[in-house]
């Protein structure tokens, strides 16, 4: 009897409706929850699209560049070189021997676009200075990079594609972390750079549980950021925190080193679904108004810098006056500063001392950087160009590309002089970064500048 | 709590709903779906953010952004809708050619504009309006209004007019009308551009809210097609209804569930209603009729 009912002229259109509609909702999830490692289905016409734009988004663009060659320098070995040494040698023999393969995985488009972008600038920029100063073990390394658009799938087979050309380490991704660093375990092959911001995504089981023993991130460090938020909540914050976080390994790594610092009960903790993709999320008014009848005057607003700046724009909408915290990837460009305009004064974030107050060594970077790109550098660059020269030095220090001399060297570095600070690794330690090598900043709109806050 | 639930998600479902209009005008007419919907919206709004940052005042490059909209719809009809057709009248081949339309203008939008996003000019976004507790900024209070004022008035025209009633004429049999001497072409047209230009309404409206991004288009046609769904596929003012609905129930499950149910919220509630009513919660009180007959409905044809 009820047959009937689904028999109708319109039958045609609605069973293929349906079935576009089911195709494009698993679209979205595996787009937004990319990172939290999810199966990740689809995405095929995300991937097409951001492929397509990655090929023009400039800089270092070309898909698997070929190692340049140059002149080099001595052997260069040393298990704890400087990125400056490295950098500044030349005069040395081109390298002649069969290229070693290392592959990068990073969304360059979507709402980490620019992060992904300077991740793979950066990388390019360290593989050239390798290179042009003799290679190493007198071999050309050559660079394979593509685009995960912030996709655990399209991630996965990056991954395969490069471990299947022979690479002998990968570079990210900063956006589907759980991915390459569940490859990297399974397939025994080291994986570091901007993988997530460390946090969880390298200690699955908190931070003085054992690390992931086939990945180290060179990247801005959740935990660290999350620590410096508490601290300034504990301080600053008497009426209470609200946190608003990514579901996924980024936005959770925040929220636990928030935690451990900030003992206070949190007012608000919101896991918000975004899409990484297209940076467009839903509304943020229920939360903004839900913020506001908790009492709460500090907001934590770890998004993506497009749903910050909308954030703070929505509340001044709404006249909701808060204290906004960012994240790591608050201060890192200017994406949030543009968008966000005049509300973005006031608003707090951290930056890496390193970057905010560079020496000789990171000035000049920042100058060939700029020069090579015609874009400003970022820490995500400079923590790249650093992975490169902390690879390089591993395989020279075991005098082997196999996967698992480079990863007992990798965990012998010992005060690497970086771009990005002092770096080290042990067989514990699989994050550079910590909350004492961060500042905390202010932005100010007059002078479109973060400046360290009192 | 509920009254800001409701009136938060009346703005954000006044979006959905514009962008669901979109597809229903098209579809009334040509029974055809187009995939490109939003990201017509994502042109206008990227347009619109590319000449304000270049120092055009937004009150001209709204008309422009929301022209480029209309005529980027009528391409997607010429380009990949009316080829496809012509060969087979019946065929589906515009699933994915509008598909491929939609990957085709995101990507051409990121070559021209980068892949990052722009700021989209404030417009009427920055200042709040207290309504019984509740809080509205003017921009949202204006995707109510414009939404309101638009599905009256292609009600109005489709319903009350000759040119509206032959739309319907021609999306009930296209062929009869071609043979009364109906253009059914110069219909299909203006359907798509109407469209287009609903789309790129709505991305005026969301636009000081969600910035300008070449994939924006993705989030907001996927969910305009959900409000389609919801409300009906037939007539635009049921797919505005759809907007609405779905628009209110994502609000009152972000505040009453939590924030994530926002996204999986709305995917529960189209598969409710296709499994209750397949036409649409707005299709001729059909959920009504059959949730209150007593009697057993016929079947739909002999033998089957």
């Amino acid at each position: 009897m009820n047959k009937a009912i689904f028999i109708r002229p319109t039958k045609a259109i609605a069973v293929p409706v349906a079935l576009i509609t089911l195709i494009a909702g698993c679209s979205s999830g595996s787009s937004s929850s990319a990172s939290a490692g999810s199966s990740a289905a689809a995405a095929t016409s995300a991937a097409a699209v951001t492929s397509g734009a990655a090929a023009t988004s400039g800089a270092a663009a070309t898909s698997g560049a070929a190692a340049t060659s140059g002149t080099a320098a001595t052997s260069a070995a040393a298990t704890t070189g400087t990125a400056a040494t490295a950098a500044a040698s030349s005069s040395a023999a081109a390298p002649t021997g069969a290229p070693i393969v290392i592959g990068a995985i990073a969304g360059t488009t979507g709402a980490y676009g620019s992060t992904g972008q300077a991740v793979i600038n950066g990388t390019q920029m360290a593989v050239d200075k390798v290179n042009a100063t003799g290679g190493v073990l007198g071999r050309p390394l050559k660079l394979m990079w593509g685009n995960d658009a912030a996709s655990a799938t399209t991630s996965s087979l990056l991954f395969k594609k490069f471990a299947s050309a022979g690479a002998v380490a990968m570079l990210g991704s900063p956006d589907t972390a759980t991915t390459t660093v569940t490859l990297a375990n399974s397939m025994k092959l080291p994986d570091l750079g901007a993988i997530d911001d460390g946090g969880p995504a390298i200690y699955p089981d908190g931070p003085a549980k054992p690390p992931a023993p086939w990945a180290w991130s060179n990247s801005l460090n959740t935990y660290a950021w999350g620590q410096i938020v508490g601290e300034y909540a504990n301080k600053n914050c008497p009426a209470g925190l609200a946190v608003l976080h990514d579901p996924t390994f980024y936005g959770l790594g925040g929220l636990a080193g928030i935690q451990e610092a900030y003992k206070t009960p949190l007012k608000i903790n919101a896991a918000i679904s975004e899409d990484w993709s297209s940076g467009g999320t839903n509304s943020l008014d229920s939360e903004i108004n839900a913020i506001k009848k908790s009492g709460a005057t500090c907001v934590e607003v770890w998004l993506t810098p497009q749903d910050e700046a909308a954030f703070v724009n929505q509340a001044h909408s709404l006249g909701a006056k808060f204290t906004v915290l960012g994240n790591d990837e608050t201060s890192a460009d200017d994406t949030f500063a543009k968008l966000a305009g005049a509300n973005a004064d006031g608003v707090l974030s951290a930056e890496l001392t390193a970057a905010y107050q560079p020496n000789a060594t990171v000035q000049a970077f920042a100058a060939a950087y700029k020069t090579k790109f015609n874009v400003d550098t970022t820490p995500f660059a400079e923590l790249s160009y650093d992975a490169v020269f902390m690879l390089a030095q591993a395989i020279k220090a075991g005098n082997s590309t196999s996967p698992t001399s480079i990863q007992t060297q990798l965990n012998k570095i010992s005060n690497y002089d970086g771009l990005s600070g002092s770096l080290t690794f042990t067989p514990q330690q699989h994050v550079t970064i910590n909350a004492a090598q961060l500042t905390l900043v202010k932005y100010d709109v007059a002078s479109k500048s973060w400046k360290p806050a009192s | 709590m509920l009254l800001q639930a409701v009136v938060t998600g009346l703005s954000v479902g006044a979006i959905y709903g514009l962008v669901a209009m979109g597809f229903a005008v098209v579809f009334y007419v040509t029974r055809v779906i187009n995939f490109a919907t939003g990201q017509l919206l994502m042109v206008a709004v990227m347009i619109i953010a590319g000449l304000a940052q270049s120092g055009l005042s937004p009150w001209l490059g709204i008309p422009l952004g929301l022209l480029a909209s209309a005529l980027g719809a009528v391409v997607i009809y010429f380009v990949a809708v009316r080829p496809v057709l012509y060969f087979d009248r019946l065929s589906l081949a515009w699933l994915v050619s509008t598909l491929g339309m939609a990957i085709i203008l995101a990507s051409t939008a990121a070559l021209i504009w980068g892949t990052s996003s722009l700021a989209f000019p404030t417009l009427l976004n920055g200042k709040d309006v207290q309504f019984l507790g509740a809080a509205l900024s003017w921009q949202q209070i204006l995707s109510v209004i414009v939404a309101v004022v638009l599905t009256i008035a292609i009600e109005a025209f489709r319903t009350r007019t000759l040119v509206g009633k032959l739309g319907m004429a021609i999306s009930e049999d296209s062929d009869t009308a071609s043979a009364m001497g109906v253009n059914v072409t110069r219909y299909a047209v203006c359907a798509f551009a109407l469209g287009g230009l609903l789309a790129g309404i709505a991305g005026v409206l969301v636009g000081p809210i969600s910035f300008a991004n070449p994939y924006l288009g993705d989030t907001y046609g996927i969910y305009g097609f959900v409000a389609l769904m919801i409300g009906g596929i037939e007539r635009p003012a049921a797919s505005m209804g759809g907007g609405l609905i779905l628009g209110v129930l994502v609000s009152i499950a972000s505040t009453y569930i939590n924030p994530l149910a926002a996204d999986w919220f709305p995917f529960v509630v189209v598969i409710a209603v296709l499994l209750v009513t397949p036409n649409g919660i707005f299709r001729s009180g059909a959920l009504l009729k059959r949730l209150l007959s007593t009697r057993p409905m016929a079947p739909a044809a002999q033998g089957s």
